[in-house]
């Protein structure tokens, strides 16, 4: 009995169709010119699963979870096996791809596109190995130990490669010359034995060759009288046996090797075959597909030959069996490395499998294999290729995404770019504007531009307006709006980003450069960034720009930052790194008020780089404030000289909309100490700030909360912390009211250690260790607070603290303005004038009534102060004062009926 | 009192501006004010609001009920309500009236906002009317009232006291009516027009 050939089913549009068995045999894939990829179930199936892909489709080819599929599209579509379903793309050509070849020893697929390229790629790591050829490929082979390629041409060779090194081992001329895919009658579909790894055929005529792989010598070729039509198409079958080969003309023939001799042919109608292809059960299964679309099956290919020749029954079954059970093999560790690594890639998944093993300990072997099978023929999950996690785009600092509507180009501590319209098509331009709106209209008043070139970048600052598209920068110095100005770059450059300060415009182009220019256009500046640019912003006269230095390490960005200084006609930098969180982005560029570099990422943590510690501090968790975990902060500016974040509160979304007119929060720093909620963390976390940042004001309040701290960590008998604790600061002012605050507690031991410590910051020579003073004199930026009039309050508190520290009442309202703190216990202390007039130094701005207060001090006495509440507090144990003071109560109720009288007459009067 | 006091005790209240300068704390009798940062909202009074907005100096922020959904509610509870519903501000008259004519251009909707309010006073002068006459009427001698609005209180000041205290006068004479003419000349004097209707 010979070959068995089913009828053929329709399959698809009339055209090139192709057909493949699954890996396991199952199930056939094929595709066709109606674009669509069916999956049939077997070959009874009459409702194949199908999936539309393109609109022809000329290869398919199954491997493991994917379906490869070249489409008219001119890419390698990949779909989930068995499901069908799109799932990525493997590579793209820019033309279609005709052929490609999968072996099932490695996990190479080799692709033969009509731009005359073959591409030889490892399907999952995508590493790829390009050939050129001089005609459209027709089929492409590899052989099994990834040694060598076979490409027909259409430029009638047939050509053998070398992977390794690319060279061209043989170059036959068999193939029938044709000018594309499509018009070539011969497919000329070569193969290499996947078995032995022994011979490669080709259809040369009405024969085929069977080429010796070791000398590419023609070993012998195969024919038969029966069929003198040509042959198109070759196959070996998977146990290495046997050749099948097609015809134009409809034949169908199969060879076994050993014996060169004929099993069988069929023909099935007249119609040519262009897809062959063995079930690789080794079942004598032989599928094809011919040009009208239709897919057939013939069976019995290999039983004959067994009949025929009895030595082959145990070496062939053999070889089948060990082929199925490879494969068994490898599906099976497929599967179970899959169902691992799944587990561990979502961490937040529960797997039942895994808490199974876990507690269960591992299944038994068979049952294993059973589960094994299971999840192999139901829906094995797509092992989806995690995306490469690109680098993130170029941003400009406090600007919304360019896909909103309106949408914010700026909004810094100067004001705000609003833009409208940019969205819309150029013919729209009329409606397309820019507005300027300056926080402190003593800047600038609010400007309209129209937007007719479409910018969408914008910058401003207290001297100039600086708004860019993808050529133009456009700039107008606020000082004479008359003396606008703009550059134009060349062709092959393209702007990424700008940046204005009071003294700098600067633009980074897509080449890594950064122009710079001074606001009235000179151009000062040129330089060459290390990577591509991210981001930069400006102060003054110093740049920072926010760079690539590498590509994504799983997932973390590698940015770095360039701080460069203009100052005149010199350029000076320093590079710093920057730390951000694991894979968080940067989303913020800055600097504060004072000038030191600051950041803010997109897990809304702020970082601040005080130039004298060159590192960057997280300095406020903005995601703390947050009322709900979709909330985010548009950040605008930080204040240093206020120890504030400026910002959005932007409830549900990351950017602020436009109307209601978002309102700015502050946010104060808190560094992100542990344990924050605690009182002592949070001291400890405040002196962190102020001792590394230039906050305006902040010695009394830096004494205080050291204080406080201090005496915390003695109230909890913590003596060696507390002394520590001064140790640290090393201020001796500080130590001196340690001391005496610990000896009015009656801490001997404390007083003594504290001593001690004192001696020996006295021994260091007065070295300026930190101090609340010495902070707050650097930097040229700094608001200065009005020293001449803090100083004269000061002083007349001063004069007040003596005099009340002198009298023995300690329960005056002054002593209950001072703070709750127990470093107010100490005032009590008689003469102790350093102590409380840093007490009252600190709460003096603070005091609402400060005014009122100095006025009755100064004027010696006033007798129109009604109004004032403290009036003769001074003298509370003097009586007649205090009678004067009760005065203004009585009074106001006299003049009450007074004017109701008054008030009574004049109703009547109105009556009458 | 007239409407002047009131509106003067109004600009007490303490709105929310974003100011358009940097300024210093300002000390004043009645507290300080400020710091003043360009951008970033503060409280200050009424009447400092507005100044400033008339100087170009701010923007105002409009309180929370000055807006068209939650003065819709009130408007419909007022509707429902027998009695006076609590107003979000005990001047909101004042309010309205100086915040809407200063900074249009910084509330939305004003004209709506505007007409609600409108609308909402209306509805409560006649309701106070009613009652007023529904008390007369029932010849009381007193009501409590909740809810009123000292803007509304004034509304009828000057009249309802007096009217009141006619009354009473009148039923204090009629009760002496009988007995000899009372002490009083003048008040019976210039009771002698209504006289004639009571007795």
């Amino acid at each position: 009995m010979g070959i068995n050939l089913l009828p053929v089913r329709y399959g698809h549009y009339e055209g090139h169709t192709d057909i493949c068995f699954s890996d396991d045999g199952d199930k056939l894939l094929s595709c066709g010119a109606d674009g669509e990829v069916r999956i049939w179930n077997g070959f009874d199936d009459d409702d194949p699963l199908q999936n539309c892909i393109g609109e022809f489709a000329l290869c398919i080819k199954h491997k493991g979870e994917h379906i490869f599929v070249g489409t008219n599209t001119n890419l390698v579509q990949q779909l989930t096996y068995p499901n069908g379903d799109r799932n990525g793309i493997l590579t793209r050509f820019t033309a279609h791809v005709n052929h490609m070849y999968i072996s099932e020893a490695h996990n190479w697929i080799a692709l033969a596109s009509e731009d005359m390229t073959v591409k030889v790629m490892e399907i999952s790591t995508k590493e790829t190995k390009t050939f050129t050829i001089n005609g459209p490929p027709l089929s492409v082979s590899l052989c099994k130990n990834l040694k060598n390629l076979a490409v027909s041409c259409g430029d009638g060779k047939l050509k053998i490669f070398n992977i390794e090194d690319q060279s061209l081992i043989k170059e036959i001329s068999v193939v029938a010359k044709a000018n594309s895919f499509e018009n070539a009658k011969e497919l000329c579909r070569i193969d290499f034995d996947q078995k032995y790894n022994k011979y490669f055929a080709y259809p040369d005529g009405n024969k085929i060759s069977i080429l010796n792989i070791s000398d590419w010598n023609e070993a012998f070729t195969l024919s038969t009288d029966a069929i003198d039509s040509n042959y198109s198409l070759v196959c070996f079958s998977p146990c290495g046996n046997y050749v099948a080969a097609s015809t134009l003309d409809g034949n169908i023939a199969v060879w076994l090797l050993r014996s060169q001799t004929i099993v069988g042919f069929e023909k099935q109608s007249d119609i040519a075959i262009t897809s062959l292809a063995w079930n690789p059960k080794g079942n004598g299964e032989l599928a094809f597909a011919d040009a009208q679309g239709n897919v057939g099956m013939a069976t019995n290919c290999t039983e004959t030959g067994a009949d025929e020749d009895d030595g082959d029954i145990p070496d062939e079954e053999g070889a089948i069996e060990e082929q199925n059970y490879e494969s068994e093999n490898i599906d099976f560790g497929d599967v179970q490395i899959e169902a691992e690594d799944d587990d561990e890639d979502n961490e937040n998944a529960v797997s039942l499998e895994k808490l199974k093993k876990e507690i269960m300990g591992p299944l038994e072997p068979e049952l294993e294999a059973i589960e094994a099978a299971a999840s192999r023929s139901p829906s094995p999950r797509a092992r989806s290729v995690t995306p490469e996690i690109p680098l993130q785009p170029a941003f400009m600092p406090s600007s919304t995404p360019e896909h909103l509507d309106p949408r914010y180009m700026c909004y810094n501590e100067v004001g705000i770019i609003r833009c409208y319209g940019c969205n819309l098509d150029d013919d729209d331009d009329g409606t397309r504007s820019i507005e300027v709106e300056f926080h402190d209209s003593q800047i600038h008043s609010s400007m309209m531009i129209r937007n007719y070139k479409g910018y969408t970048m914008g910058s401003i600052s207290t001297a100039a307006l600086a708004v860019a598209n993808n050529t133009v920068i456009h700039v107008v110095p606020l000082g004479s709006s008359s003396e606008e100005w703009h550059l134009v770059l060349e062709d092959d450059e393209e702007i990424v980003c700008i940046a204005a300060s009071h003294n700098l415009i600067c633009l980074a182009t897509a080449n890594y450069f950064v122009h710079v220019s001074t606001i009235f256009g000179i151009q000062k500046a040129v330089i060459s960034v290390p990577g591509p640019i991210l981001t930069m912003s400006a102060i003054g006269m110093v740049l920072i720009i926010a760079y690539h230095s590498t590509s994504t390490r799983k997932g973390d960005q590698c940015v770095e930052t360039m701080l460069v200084k203009f100052e005149g006609t010199t350029i000076e930098n320093r590079d710093m790194k920057v730390a951000l969180k694991p894979g968080s982005k940067l989303q913020w560029l800055g600097f504060t008020d004072v000038g030191t570099p600051a950041m803010m990422d997109s897990t809304g943590m702020v970082y601040l780089h005080p130039l004298q510690c060159n590192l960057w501090i997280p300095f406020c968790d903005t995601k703390k404030h947050h009322k709900s975990p979709s909330d985010g902060f548009f950040m605008t500016a930080i204040y240093e000289s206020l120890g504030t974040i400026r910002g959005i509160r932007c409830k549900g979304s990351l950017y602020p909309g436009f109307t209601p007119r978002p309102t700015l929060t502050e946010i104060e720093f808190q560094p992100p100490f542990l344990e924050i909620g605690t009182g002592k963390s949070q001291y400890e976390s405040s002196l962190f700030t102020m001792s590394t940042l230039q906050i305006e004001g902040m010695e009394k309040k830096y004494q205080e909360i050291a204080l406080k701290s201090f005496a915390l960590a003695m109230k909890n008998n913590l003596e060696k912390r507390a002394v520590e604790f001064m140790e640290m600061l090393g201020n001796p002012q500080l130590l001196n009211l340690a001391v005496k605050y610990a000896s009015k507690f009656d801490k001997r031991r404390l007083v003594e250690k504290l001593m001690d410590v004192a001696s020996k910051i006295d021994a260091d020579a007065d070295p300026p260790t930190f101090n609340g003073s010495s902070v707050s004199t650097p930097s040229t930026n700094v608001i200065k607070p009005n020293k001449k009039l803090l100083l004269e309050s000061t002083s007349k508190i001063l004069n007040k603290s003596k005099s009340q520290v002198s009298t023995p009442t300690q329960g005056t309202p002054s002593s209950s303005m001072i703070n709750n703190t127990p470093s107010t216990s100490i005032i009590s202390t008689p003469g102790n004038i350093t102590l409380s007039d840093i007490s009252i130094l600190q709460d003096e701005p603070k005091n609402p009534f400060l005014k009122s207060l100095k006025k009755t001090q100064t004027s010696a006495f006033n007798p129109l102060s009604l109004t004032d509440k403290f009036a003769g507090i001074e003298k509370e144990n003097d009586s007649v004062k205090s009678e004067k003071r009760k005065q203004p109560d009585s009074s106001p109720s006299e003049k009450n009926k007074e004017k109701q009288r008054k008030l009574d007459r004049f109703m009547f009067s109105k009556r009458n | 009192m007239d409407p002047d006091v009131l509106e003067f005790l109004a600009e007490k209240q303490r709105v929310n501006i974003i100011p358009t300068i940097n300024s210093n704390v300002i000390h004043l009798i009645s507290g300080d004010v400020g710091p003043f940062r360009a951008g970033l909202p503060v409280q200050v009074p009424l009447w400092m609001a507005v100044n400033l907005k008339q100087q170009q100096k701010c923007k105002i922020q409009a309180p929370d009920w000055m807006d068209v959904d939650v003065l819709e509610t009130i408007k419909d509870r007022e509707k429902v309500s027998r009695n006076f519903i609590k107003m979000p501000s005990e001047h909101y008259m004042v309010e309205a009236k100086l915040l809407l004519s200063a900074a249009p251009d910084d509330i939305p909707r004003t004209d709506e906002i505007r007409t609600i309010i409108k609308d909402i006073w209306d509805m409560r002068m006649s309701k106070l009317r009613a009652s007023v006459d529904s008390m007369m009427k029932e010849s009381g001698s007193y009501a409590a009232v909740d809810n009123l609005t000292i803007m509304e209180i004034n509304s009828i000041r000057p009249i309802l006291p007096h009217a009141l205290d006619q009354l009473y006068r009148l039923k204090k004479a009629a009760r002496m009516h009988g007995s000899t003419q009372s002490q009083n000349t003048t008040t019976f004097n210039s009771r002698l027009t209504i006289t004639p209707f009571k007795s």
